[in-house]
């Protein structure tokens, strides 16, 4: 027997499913030989045995050798090792063998001459093919043997190292090696690039015939494609799975920031604040007013809550749908891609323990230079100069405000970076046990995250504990539940980092030492307040609570095989408090009143599916499956603000706000709802041809009277070029697919009521004394033909693998149009509003989407592997209100709202600055030296607007992301570079007059004109800046995002302390950022008034039992 | 065996055949779609009858406070810079220079802009719009027509605004129900013309006295009506008009001491602007006033987010007053602090030296010019200071008292 069958899809699955398992497939297969009888007459041979605390491999031994009989085993799969004491005398083995095994959970069967052992329930292997046999050995120090591919033949350059020393060989070129070991319990490690890596316990033999599996882990992988999974092999939409496997080093507190630079196509913006879910953007920016965010599905659910939520170690696998076919089984919702996430759930028998806990420290990744105390002075200088006042520098004294003279005498200097920062860092703790036992499968973890923020009260904690657990009740009856309850708590005042980076070197932030009693204003002028002024003083209770969860019902119709029938409930129930406490504070003519804010807010949302799949296979080459759905959700949200102030006395803080004197409530509340049937049938033809119809009937609620349906169809080809056989004689192609789609999908992303009149509410007072008077005014303007926006997007891509999975990867093109764009339309306020949200437009967003995996190199026990993504989207407005009223033949720009016609929907769109006016110059009337000049585009010798043009874009023209493992022996060293490129920003502290040069104000030290330095680039410091116009800046970066180097302590030391692994690691985030934008960080692209990024260095370990 | 094979396929088939009856029921409910309001109204509601109409002219009795204290930007006080009274305060760049500032990008240009056609103009016309329709329930014809001059009052005031500020503007009688693009600009003519009926159709039917404190009245009409009459060249019309508020009754000018501060140090002139002096039946002086409310949900034009009573009062302290808190004492140090009686003045306008000086030159005495009206003199209250008690020479501390500093 030359191909063992046991190397089926479904045992590849399971290897993949933990680390455990993926060492079953690298089990000794130990063998007892016996002689050969017929089956009854074997087991009716009576024998006498005695064992004392022996394991079971001994006792098999003993049994084997007194009935004369061939046990056929895995070691690891019945654990062989397990120590058992049994005597009987006399008895049938029969007898024996029921009574020694049953309790052990190992069945046997008889098989031809063999007595074969498997565990209980059967299915994890199947019979073992003679090939696999070895005999077993004394111990002994030498080690030879041949190594094979599946059909036996021998395998060239194979590498095989003893696990934990340097002591190593490689095949010769008929598969042959001799190895010395050093004693007969070590391990070999048994690699070649295309084939799955072994792990082979010597076990004291002398002789081994090791067959090496081909690595098909990409062919057979499964995927989550939404109401059910697929065999990556037959998907035909654009589906990109994350592999939680390579970021689960990383101290990521939140799912997304797996995908941050790591999926092609997807882009993640991490805002570097503890517990903040950051943005995600799938193929670009379809929608103008509408949402953009991709849809999360949640164990198959619409997930409402953030992502921040979600407990990362919970998550065996997240899928983004990208193209219409994929995405179309959510057609409503899935025009922004969808993004499915999997948790895990309990899959061995054992139940397995893992504890994976991580401390980490963060410090500013760039901190903006700001005005030294001398270039602060120097600006009051320079800014008095340059407007006319007295300007000198003996007297600089007397132009600073009464604190800073003061501070400046006494040489006391403030640093502003260091008054907001606080001790960052990260602690977690997560604990999960996972099993089977029986038709039961389960999971329960609980895990704990603190992240201290850099900036003084930015802090996040958060409890999360998952149950997941399903039984089968009987044959054709499986239930449920997914349930997941998370509790955030973002209390604490942020500071106001737009006044921080305002704060003068002079500055007095506090009256006491003790840093408790800010000063109001540290710099005397009102237009800069302390920043820590309210984080101080204000107490904030802010903590978010999401209880979510699934519960199903599957249903395998008997008698018609191949139907089965699901059901989901999912009630989500959310809710939110934010408490604010302000004591009063009466200090030098300022009277703050006590005052308090209770927010609470309490969101309900349930969905409810019924979901029928019937698949068939019909002769040979006829395979189908079609699934059915239809379903209700609906979400429900109630909040309610009381506010009270001048409370006679502090002490109960928000809890008592009825002693206070004026007290005010206003709430809200809103529903949604929605009704959705979707049809999905797969067919595959010869198994190479498969194409995939959808069709999806969605209604919302929110939409008008007339419109709440829409029909969302798709299609999808995909030909497997590499199963034809005019390409079966080229083996080393191993995988060769192509892929075709187009469709359609909605969205529906707007508030509720937008498509009926509304009336706000204001209040007013008549005479002294007066009580409150409520009046009501037109807030909003009806749309009753609001509709859906639709993009209808094709997608075409191959997918291919060679050299047996050196070399992969997936080339995708992809062109989407959206039209009806739910558009925020600026009306003239002569309507009597400002905008109403209407179907107008279109936009179109195409571009090339690239990954590529490699394995580049494997000697010895050095192996290195690289992943690329590239990504590149050409997003552009095709119509906004088809109107031409210039009558130039070409559709009229929005210029208010910065919308042009071919440009992308965020697009800079500005004056272009030529230069600075110098002495001698000629100038426009009330203009100076030292002014910026702006670009006369057209010529006509005027400053109008139009002259402004489009100065970039304000969204990345590409990404790219490399990832580089390299693994030495238990090291694992992995490297990932992020890059962002082709875009830009209106930097505001370029421009002096934002800076509010001629006031006591700190800003960023960019320079500035001065008639003697001559600037071409920075503007005097009395510029007005007439025009408004921006100061861009590139953002382009390549960022050293992740590194993280890891240990895994070696099987054989494990084994002997009877755990499954141990792993430690180091890992650093943010190391190294080039870049040339002068804020605090290009990817947030925060300027000194917004959040800098943190650089995070953790070590962390993983147990698992 | 084959026993509970039967019994095993009855039971998803039961279970099926529920569950499908649940699919079906809740498929032909075919109304959960349709959108109720839940925690907000509109005027198909709300303006049906008498109270509901009270609720919209209180909304514009509320947009009427913003023209003068709906932000707390120095962009209002563009609206006084550049007069014979009032410039820019130190700190501000406000049109400074109109050649550099006044660009359309200005926010000031359309301050006013938006505020009539976004707030006041909507909130007028809603009312003018629902008055009529046959689901508006009227006592009579007098009720309706008090709450339409009313309404009307505030339109043609707008207007009038309107016409003065940007000359033609279009005329805008009612609230848009789909987007409108094709606005032409009516002439400045027909604006005054606009506003002249609804200020006629106000004083008709507008009471003489106030309903309440703040509410409008005849006179309050017949004193803007006189304005547009003269802007319209019509001035027969406009001395009948302000006669009508001269020979109301209720108005004649405060010659005698009044009000909350008459144990303190004052004049009438003074009195006139105290707190608590201008809802007072005792002064005469008032036809309208707008309104504020300490600690009242309402008595303030705006709020921030944790406090909804303590800010967006009456600004004009803050704007005009001068920034004494930043005058150094002799030695250099701080001279000032700020204190309650003084407030905490920004200085964004301040008084044109013909305003703070010239004027006064005929009549120094003159009672507008006394202490209690303008602050020229201001004493170290700095008790850290050497100077402490002791009077401000602006020469020494190179300062304009009437400045911002």
């Amino acid at each position: 027997m030359k191909n063992p069958d046991w190397i089926s899809p479904s045992f590849i699955k399971l290897m993949k499913l933990s680390l455990l398992q993926v060492l079953l497939a690298a089990c000794v297969v130990s063998l007892s030989f016996a002689r050969d009888s017929r089956a009854q007459e074997m087991l009716n041979k009576k024998v006498t045995v005695q064992v004392v605390d022996k394991d079971i491999k001994t006792t098999l031994k003993s049994i084997g050798k007194a009935a004369q009989v061939r046990f056929l085993y895995s070691s690891l799969l019945i654990q062989a090792d397990r120590k058992v004491t049994f005597t009987a005398v006399d008895e049938r083995l029969e007898t024996i063998l029921d009574q020694l095994l049953t309790p052990l959970k190992i069945t046997y069967k008889v098989e031809g001459k063999q007595i074969l052992l498997t565990a209980t329930p059967a299915g994890v292997a199947k019979p073992l093919s003679d090939n696999d046999m070895a005999q077993t050995a004394p111990l002994d120090q030498s080690v030879s043997g041949t190594v094979t591919d599946e059909k036996g033949e021998g395998l060239p350059g194979v590498n095989l190292i003893q696990k934990g020393t340097g002591r190593g060989t490689t095949t010769d070129k008929d598969g042959k090696f001799t190895f010395q070991v050093s004693d007969g319990k070590a391990v070999l490690v048994v690699s070649s690039i295309g084939y799955v890596t072994q792990e082979i316990p010597v076990t004291n033999r002398q002789v081994l015939t090791i067959q090496m599996v081909s690595d098909t882990k990409a062919l057979s992988e499964v995927v989550v494609v939404g109401y059910g999974t697929q065999s990556k092999r037959n998907v035909t939409g654009s589906v990109a799975k994350v592999d939680m496997k390579v970021t689960e080093n990383l101290p990521n507190t939140n799912v997304a920031q797996a995908l941050r630079g790591r999926v092609a196509g997807v882009q993640f913006i991490d805002n570097g604040r503890p517990g903040q879910s950051g943005s995600i953007l799938v193929r670009g920016r379809r929608s103008i007013t509408a949402s953009n965010d991709p849809l999360i599905i949640l164990d198959g659910i619409f997930f409402n809550g953030s992502l921040a939520e979600i407990n990362p170690n919970d998550i065996e696998s997240m899928e983004i749908l990208k193209d219409a076919s994929a995405a179309a089984i959510y057609g409503s919702k899935a025009a922004n891609g969808v993004i499915l996430i999997t948790s895990k759930r309990g899959k061995s028998d054992k139940p397995t323990i893992r504890v994976n806990s991580y401390y980490g420290v963060a410090d500013w990744s760039n901190r903006i230079k700001m005005l030294s105390p001398e270039r602060y002075l120097q600006k009051t200088l320079d800014y008095r100069a340059q407007s006319g006042q007295e300007a000198n520098p003996a007297n600089v004294v007397s132009y600073l405000q009464n604190t800073e003279a003061e501070n400046y005498r006494n040489g006391t200097v403030t640093d502003p970076w260091d008054e907001i920062s606080q001790k960052a860092g990260v602690q977690s703790y997560d604990l999960s046990i996972a099993g089977q036992s029986g038709r039961t499968n389960y999971l329960v973890s609980g895990a704990f995250v603190n992240e201290q923020g850099l900036i003084y009260k930015d802090m996040a904690k958060r409890v999360t504990l998952r149950t997941n657990l399903e039984t089968k009740v009987a044959d054709w009856l499986t239930v449920g539940t997914n349930a997941t309850y998370a509790r955030r708590d973002l209390s604490g005042v942020d500071v106001a980092l737009n006044w921080a980076a305002q704060i003068s070197p002079f500055a007095k932030m506090y009256y006491d030492d003790a840093k408790t009693d800010p000063v109001h204003f540290p710099q005397d002028v009102q237009l800069v307040p302390n920043p820590l002024f309210n984080s101080i003083r204000r107490q904030n209770e802010e903590i978010y609570h999401n209880l979510f969860s699934n519960f199903y019902a599957k249903i395998e119709v008997p008698f018609i095989k191949g139907l089965s029938y699901r059901i989901n409930y999912s009630p989500n129930y959310r809710w939110q408090h934010n408490y604010t406490f302000e004591p009063a504070y009466q200090r030098f003519g300022e009277n703050i009143l006590a005052n308090a804010t209770k927010y609470n807010v309490e969101i309900f949302d349930w969905v409810l599916e019924n979901i029928a799949t019937y698949s068939r296979q019909l002769g040979r080459d006829h395979a189908f499956d079609v699934t059915l759905l239809y379903g209700r959700n609906h979400s429900q949200s109630e909040s309610t603000t009381a506010t009270a102030s001048n409370f006679f006395n502090g002490a109960n803080g928000w809890n008592n706000l009825g002693i206070a004197q004026t007290q005010q409530t206003t709430t809200g509340a809103s529903a949604i709802d929605g009704i959705s049937s979707m049809l999905r049938l797969n067919y595959h033809f010869k198994d190479r041809y498969l194409l995939t119809l959808t069709a999806r009937r969605d209604g919302s609620s929110v939409f008008g009277a007339q419109n709440k349906y829409a029909t969302f169809p798709s299609a999808a080809l995909a030909w497997i070029v590499s199963d034809e056989p005019f390409l079966k004689s080229m083996p080393f192609i191993d995988l060769l697919k192509f892929r075709v789609s187009y469709g359609s999908v909605g969205n529906q992303a707007i508030s509720p009521y937008q498509s009926l009149s509304r009336s706000g509410t204001v209040q007013y007072v008549f005479g002294d004394g007066s009580a409150t008077y409520n009046g009501t005014y037109p807030s909003g303007m009806a749309n009753t033909d609001l509709k859906w926006e639709t993009t209808t997007s094709a997608n075409v891509a191959i997918d291919f693998e060679i050299l047996k999975g050196r070399f992969g990867g997936t080339l995708e093109y992809y062109n989407m149009d959206t039209k009806n764009l739910l558009l925020n339309r600026s009306l003239p306020s002569a309507t009597g509003f400002q905008s109403v949200i209407t179907n107008l437009g279109a936009t179109n967003n195409r571009g090339f989407e690239l990954t590529i995996n490699t394995a580049n190199l494997q000697r010895g026990p050095f192996e290195w592997s690289s992943n690329i993504v590239f990504s590149t989207n050409r997003n552009r407005i095709v119509h906004i209100y088809s109107r031409d009223l210039n009558g130039d033949d070409v559709e009229d720009n929005d210029l208010g709202n910065k919308w042009f016609i071919g440009q992308p929907v965020q697009v800079a769109f500005d004056y272009l600055i030529d230069g600075v006016y110098q002495e001698g110059d000629q100038l426009p009337t009330g203009y100076k030296a030292g002014f910026y000049r702006l670009k006369d585009l057209n010529g006509d010798g005027k400053i109008t607007t139009d002259d402004r043009t489009v100065v970039g874009r304000l969204e990345p023209k590409y990404r790219w992301g490399l990832t580089n493992t390299f693994r030495y022996s238990n090291f694992t060293l992995s490297v990932f570079l992020n890059a962002m490129q082709g875009w830009i920003k209106s930097y505001n502290q370029m421009i002096p007059s934002n800076n509010f040069p001629g006031s006591a104000s700190n800003f960023p030290d960019n320079g500035w004109w001065t008639a003697e330095n001559k600037s071409n680039t920075m503007a005097s410091l009395v510029y007005t800046n007439p025009y408004g116009h921006g100061y861009y800046v590139s953002r382009n970066f390549v960022r050293v995002q992740d590194v993280s180097l890891a240990y895994e302590l070696p099987k054989t030391l494990l084994n002997r302390w009877k755990v499954g692994t141990i792993r430690a690691y180091v890992s650093g985030k943010n190391l190294l950022t080039f870049t040339k934008y002068p804020g605090f960080d290009p990817e947030i692209g925060s300027e000194a008034s917004g959040y800098p990024m943190s650089r995070t260095l953790t070590g962390g370990i993983n147990l698992s039992f | 065996m084959k026993h509970t094979l039967l019994l095993a396929s009855k039971r998803p088939l039961a279970l099926l055949g529920t569950l499908l009856l649940v699919f079906w029921a809740s498929a032909c409910k075919d109304n959960v779609l349709d959108e109720t309001p839940r925690a907000f109204l509109n005027p198909d509601v709300v303006l049906v009858d008498k109270a509901g109409f009270e609720t919209a002219i209180i909304a514009i009795h509320s947009a009427a406070r913003d023209e003068l204290f709906g932000t707390d930007t120095e962009n209002l006080h563009a609206m006084n810079i550049g007069t014979d009274a009032y410039m820019p305060g130190a700190v501000s760049t406000l049109l400074r220079d109109y050649n550099v500032s006044l660009t359309p990008t200005l926010a000031s240009v359309d301050l006013w802009w938006e505020w009539a056609y976004l707030k006041m103009l909507p909130r007028a016309n809603i009312v003018v719009d629902y008055a009529d329709k046959p689901t508006a329930k009227w006592a009579n014809e007098a009720e309706k027509n008090a709450i339409l001059a009313e309404a009307r009052f505030f339109r043609g005031y707008t207007y009038s605004i309107l016409a003065n500020l940007y000359g033609g503007v279009p005329l805008v009688s009612h609230v848009e129900t789909a987007p409108k693009t094709d606005y032409t600009r009516a002439s400045r003519q027909e604006v005054l013309e606009f506003a002249r009926q609804d200020l006629e159709f106000a004083s008709q039917w507008l009471p003489k006295k106030p309903a309440a404190p703040g509410r409008i009245v005849k006179a309050a009409a017949d004193h803007f009506l006189s304005e547009v009459y003269l802007a319209l060249g019509n001035n027969d019309k406009a001395i009948e008009a302000a006669s009508a508020v001269i020979n109301d009754g209720s108005y004649k000018l405060m010659t005698q001491r009044f009000g909350s501060k008459l144990d303190k140090p004052g004049d009438v002139f003074s009195d006139l602007f105290r707190d608590k002096n201008q809802n007072l039946a005792a002064n005469t002086e008032t036809i309208w006033a707008i309104q504020f409310e300490y600690q009242t949900p309402g008595g303030v034009a705006y709020t921030n987010a944790t406090n909804a009573t303590a800010f967006g009062g009456n600004s004009s302290m803050r704007a005009w007053g001068a920034g004494y808190h930043n005058i150094k004492d002799p030695e250099g140090k701080s001279g000032m602090v700020v204190c309650d009686s003084l407030g905490r003045p920004v200085g964004w306008v301040m008084g044109t030296p013909y305003a703070s000086y010239d004027v006064w030159k005929e009549d120094w005495n003159d009672m507008r010019n006394s202490a209690y009206n303008m602050r020229r003199t201001f004493y170290y209250n700095n008790a850290s200071s050497r100077f402490f008690g002791q009077k401000v020479d602006p020469v020494a501390a190179k300062i304009d008292t009437l400045n911002s500093g």
